[in-house]
């Protein structure tokens, strides 16, 4: 349970796609900090976002994101100005896959965020719909942890995060086709793990 | 033991679900995907493929607590700080004997002259307004002052004559000439 995280608001997706910008040779360093807070105003809640369902915890997710977020100050000047968003989410799913073998335990990852789930469920429904929808969440965001990598990165960056294809290719280094082909095979995974746990619980 | 019988239609309708959903497929594809779900073939599939992909849809996208990025940014600032000092650093010992130091020395001798200027300068006092009663006292003053002055010029005048020019000029010229006609007359009576 993470009651001191906030949730985003649903217009930081269009947010991020305003902050275009990155560092040119000769600014002052006032102003590549300008430049630099901008983005990280704009990218911190995706960055985050992505951390958080690849590791599957707050805290870890929170120190990939520092820990990315700094790594873009230091490499400001080699940073392809069009190109952030690709450049942050590839340097941390690089980071959350190391964190990922650091810690072995890639297949056992716990349900972090059912509670979470819960509360962004509510929303109106009658108490059984939101029960059984709530626990549909947590046994789907639990198949999202069994799904392979690059399929699950992509299933979060495109279901979850609402980025484009070509940004998703061009995040992970895939043509756009693989992109979609993954993404349905990832998909796929999440049916056939839900498939099995449902088929178990009718039987 | 006897394997599952295979149907390749069911194997095709279990590939193509995700795509089939998301109206990726072609015009062909689709219209034998829709045959087979009118046989009966992937219905609860697709049913399934819709729920994740709507559920994954919905779920919370989480936000960066706002302690972090303050963190980080607190970070950059900090540096940017450290690199501001170590250029002006830098900038002062490259920069100090060629030219920091005649110019400090010309600033300090270019203030003390302004001192020395501006502590040396008589006070300016705001212009009075003159009234014509003023003036005109002034010009009584003044004529005062050169009736004075004539008068004394006068009295001066008047003892330079009877003090010097009488006792050194007249009197000395005077016996002069007396002399010179009594000798005059004494060698004429010879």
């Amino acid at each position: 349970m993470y009651p001191e995280t906030t949730m985003q608001s649903s217009t930081h997706r269009s947010e991020d796609r305003r902050v275009g910008f990155l560092f040119n040779n000769g600014h002052t360093p006032g102003s590549e900090y300008k430049r630099y807070e901008k983005l990280v105003l704009g990218y911190q809640h995706r960055v985050y976002g992505f951390a958080f369902y690849l590791l599957g915890d707050r805290e870890g997710a929170e120190d990939v994101t520092q820990e990315v977020l700094l790594r873009l100050w230091k490499h400001r000047d080699g940073v392809d100005e069009d190109r952030v968003l690709a450049w942050l989410l590839r340097v941390t799913r690089n980071a959350c896959m190391d964190e990922l073998r650091k810690r072995m335990t890639y297949h056992n990852l716990v349900d972090v965020d059912s509670e979470r789930v819960d509360h962004a469920m509510a929303g109106g429904l009658a108490p059984d719909v939101e029960t059984e929808q709530a626990d549909f969440q947590r046994r789907l965001q639990r198949a999202l942890n069994q799904v392979a990598e690059p399929y699950r990165s992509i299933v979060i960056l495109r279901e979850i995060q609402d980025m484009k294809y070509e940004d998703i290719g061009d995040a992970l280094g895939l043509p756009l086709n693989t992109v979609k082909v993954y993404l349905h095979r990832g998909r796929k995974m999440l049916r056939e793990q839900l498939s099995e746990v449902l088929e178990r619980e009718t039987t | 033991m006897r394997q599952p019988e295979r149907n390749p239609n069911r194997e095709w309708a279990n590939e193509h679900v995700e795509a089939f959903v998301d109206d990726a497929l072609s015009s062909d594809e689709k219209e034998r995907f829709e045959a087979l779900l009118a046989a009966g073939i992937g219905e609860a599939d697709v049913e399934l493929a819709r729920r994740i992909r709507d559920g994954l849809h919905a779920l919370p996208r989480p936000a960066l607590r706002p302690e972090i990025s303050r963190f980080v940014l607190e970070q950059a600032r900090a540096e940017v700080r450290a690199s501001r000092r170590g250029w002006l650093r830098q900038f002062v010992e490259r920069e100090w004997a060629s030219l920091l130091r005649p110019a400090l020395t010309m600033a300090v001798l270019l203030v003390a002259v302004v001192l020395a200027v501006l502590i040396g300068r008589p006070p300016v006092h705001p212009q009075e307004a003159i009234s014509q009663a003023d003036v005109e006292r002034a010009l009584a003053e003044a004529r005062w002052a050169l009736a004075y002055v004539s008068h004394v010029s006068r009295e001066t005048g008047s003892s330079v004559r009877n003090e010097v020019l009488e006792a050194h000029v007249v009197r000395p010229v005077r016996h002069a000439l007396g002399a010179v006609l009594d000798e005059r007359s004494e060698t004429e009576l010879k």
